[in-house]
């Protein structure tokens, strides 16, 4: 079948009303969790995956990618207005959304922030179908060590990449490791540190962990009120699109970053926030009004956004075609994924064709919807975020519980959601990074089946199987990423010292 | 006690030197091997992983220590304030409300408590805003999960 019947298909699944429905309540709770400070993608997807339990394949992944670029646009939101970014991915919106807010544009700037999304998210979508069944036909020539060689990139690339410490981000990852073999061993049947508890004979669930360190432990350090004032006027959508003008300074910027955002985030623990970062930057460089940057210029607003959803978008070909996922949010999908019985990697374009490119047409429909809620109802959103934090915090913990409980029906995963929701507070506090675990605690089975697979093959020669080609490339790849900035800054200290 | 970033970093270094070294013990009293009938054993990744996590600590340490050594001061902030703490504690308590007492009172009315007290106790709400918040998220609680989902949810003494 060619590109154009693949997406015919995918169109044809849209016409489930349900589906339509499913990926507009996706983008609404996105662009609403988005937009509250301290927020983001990943804590909208851990709190929300409980609705998805009773879903299809198709609707379940719609609404997580309606959360995921919902999130990614309203964190916008209040870095425009209140100069507070709703996650890290909207820093650099706040450079010029802000000052633009303070000289009365905060509509323009919503409007912009909103339109450049949707035009990155659209042709990052066209990338995304262009790119991902041929990386996925490549790896279909992938054996064990290869995709061994792939989760340990994943791991220790996330790992490496993540905050000022190395350090911490591996002993995440690592506790997440020995959090995912906790239970029944799959060779030898033996028990794992289950200590006699019959609920951890099956495990730790992922998503239990992922509300916890990201749902709880989020609501309790946000519990201040948003300062939001706003003109009603400027909320007209009259005053949210931009003029012929500002399209012809703005669109170059919104083409080089969306290609920009879309690469860097397919690079596994890059993620939005670099991308929003390089595609301000380069914006900044190559702009003819460059040195008016930072005191409120439409394009410092577009430039970053695009990217974000790009980056977005961009993360989703290593999750979905190599079954590695690039960041936090992508590490929940992908779990989320699992947990609905579909397995993300090579064979997912072939062996679930219908949700692959189903999927595929929600992210237009999404785009549809997104650009549709965010110009025609931003004065419902900057209503919401007007609701007092604690109010939102205490339904957003019901829910949370709510919906561990509803994973298995028991009182021991709540017990479990709360336990790693206290623990992810004092990580957080001491800046130990949570993507890096959760991501170990989705990649971890894997890791392990695919290194026994491998060492069966290679005779129980574990040098052998890092010695395939494609696997010693990737294990190379993994290392540099891991520790290359840090080799990179010792190298440069020496050298300093040495010519000082 | 003020607790700075550094004694946090301290803490969480001796914590995972300590918490890798009981993984490697309880490994051993387990009996579980690193290699069994030839292949890789049930210990195997336990083992690395006690060791990575051990070995994180004594970075962390080393980090610390020469972070000190330069006299790097500027990043050793207070880690905790009150009104976190105050919100973590309440969590907390009520978190193992729902725990203990859903058995009896019923999950969606030990949530519709919840709600309740924290609106109560951290938002400061009036009692009118409290209880319509409180039983409208039971009501939305319930049209997901029971109604939608078909979760079967601990019943309490009023039937939900």
């Amino acid at each position: 079948m060619n590109l154009f019947s693949n997406l015919v298909m995918g169109f044809s699944i849209l016409t489930d009303p349900m589906v339509i429905v499913y990926s507009l309540i996706g983008v609404v709770c996105g662009v609403i969790i988005g937009a509250l400070p301290g927020l983001g993608p990943s804590v909208g997807i851990a709190v929300l995956l409980p609705m998805c339990y009773g879903l299809n394949a198709v609707g379940a992944l719609c609404m997580l990618c309606g959360i995921y670029y919902g999130a990614m646009y309203g964190g916008s939101i209040t870095a425009i207005l209140i100069n507070t970014p709703g996650d890290s991915a909207a820093i650099m919106t706040t450079l010029d959304g802000y000052p633009l807010a303070r000289k009365g544009q905060a509509g323009k700037a919503l409007g912009m922030s909103c339109l450049a999304s949707v035009i990155g998210g659209t042709i990052s979508i066209v990338l995304f179908m262009a790119l991902a069944p041929v990386i996925s036909n490549f790896a279909t020539t992938f054996g064990p060590s290869e995709y061994f060689a792939l989760m340990v990139l994943g791991l220790t690339s996330i790992a490496g990449m993540t905050g000022k410490s190395p350090a911490k981000g591996f002993l995440a990852a690592f506790l997440g490791l020995f959090i995912a073999g906790i239970g029944i061993d799959l060779v030898f049947g033996t028990t794992k540190f289950v200590f006699g508890n019959v609920n951890l004979y099956s495990g730790i669930d992922f998503v239990p962990v992922a509300m916890g360190l990201f749902g709880i432990a989020e609501i309790v350090c946000n519990y201040e009120d948003s300062d939001i004032k706003i003109d009603k006027e400027n909320l007209k959508l009259r005053k949210l699109l931009p003029t012929k003008q500002e399209w012809k300074l703005s669109l170059p910027h919104i083409g080089r970053g969306t290609v920009l955002g879309f690469i860097v985030g397919m690079l596994p623990g890059a993620g939005a926030t670099i991308a929003s970062f390089l595609s301000y930057d380069m914006a900044k460089r190559t702009s003819k009004r460059g040195d008016e940057f930072g005191s409120g210029v439409l394009e410092g607003v577009a430039a970053p956004e695009c990217a974000n959803n790009a980056a977005s978008m961009g993360a989703m070909v290593p999750m979905l075609t190599l079954g590695v996922p690039g960041s936090g949010a992508t590490a929940i999908m992908m779990g989320a994924l699992m947990m609905l019985g579909i397995s993300p990697g090579p064979s997912f374009f072939t062996k679930n064709a219908e949700v692959a490119w189903g999927l595929v047409a929600s992210m237009y429909l999404g785009n549809i919807i997104l650009v549709c809620i965010g110009l025609g109802a931003l004065s419902l959103f900057v209503r919401i975020l007007r609701v007092k934090t604690t109010t939102l915090n205490a339904l957003i913990f019901a829910f949370i519980l709510m919906g561990a409980y509803a994973l298995e029906n028991s009182m021991f995963t709540v017990g479990v959601t709360l336990f790693f929701g206290v623990l992810g507070y004092f990580l957080k506090k001491v800046n130990v990074p949570a993507a890096p675990m959760v991501l170990a605690l989705v990649l971890g089975a894997l890791t392990e089946t695919n290194l026994r697979q491998a060492l069966i093959i290679d005779n129980n020669n574990f040098l052998a199987v890092l010695l395939h080609p494609i696997s010693s490339v990737i294990i190379v790849i993994a290392l540099l990423l891991a520790f290359g900035t840090p080799i990179k800054s010792w190298i440069t200290t020496r050298f300093r010292k040495k010519t000082a | 006690m003020k607790f700075r970033a550094q004694l946090g970093d301290l803490i969480l270094s001796i914590l995972a030197i300590a918490g890798g070294l009981a993984i490697l013990v309880l490994t051993r009293l387990q009996g579980l091997q690193l290699v069994k009938s030839g292949k890789m054993g049930p210990g195997f990744f336990p083992t690395i992983c006690g060791i990575a996590i051990a070995a994180c600590g004594i970075m962390l340490l080393a980090e610390l220590w020469y972070s000190r050594k330069k006299g790097n001061t500027s990043e050793d902030k207070l880690l905790f304030n009150t009104n976190e703490l105050r919100n973590l504690l309440i969590f907390a308590v009520l978190g193992a409300m729902v725990l203990l007492l859903s058995k009896y009172l019923g999950l969606l009315t030990c949530l519709g408590l919840c709600v309740a007290a924290y609106l109560k106790i951290q938002g400061k709400e009036s009692w009118k805003k409290t209880i319509l918040i409180s039983v409208c998220m039971v009501a939305f609680l319930y049209a997901v999960f029971v109604l939608f989902l078909h979760v079967p949810v601990p019943k309490g003494p009023l039937g939900f």
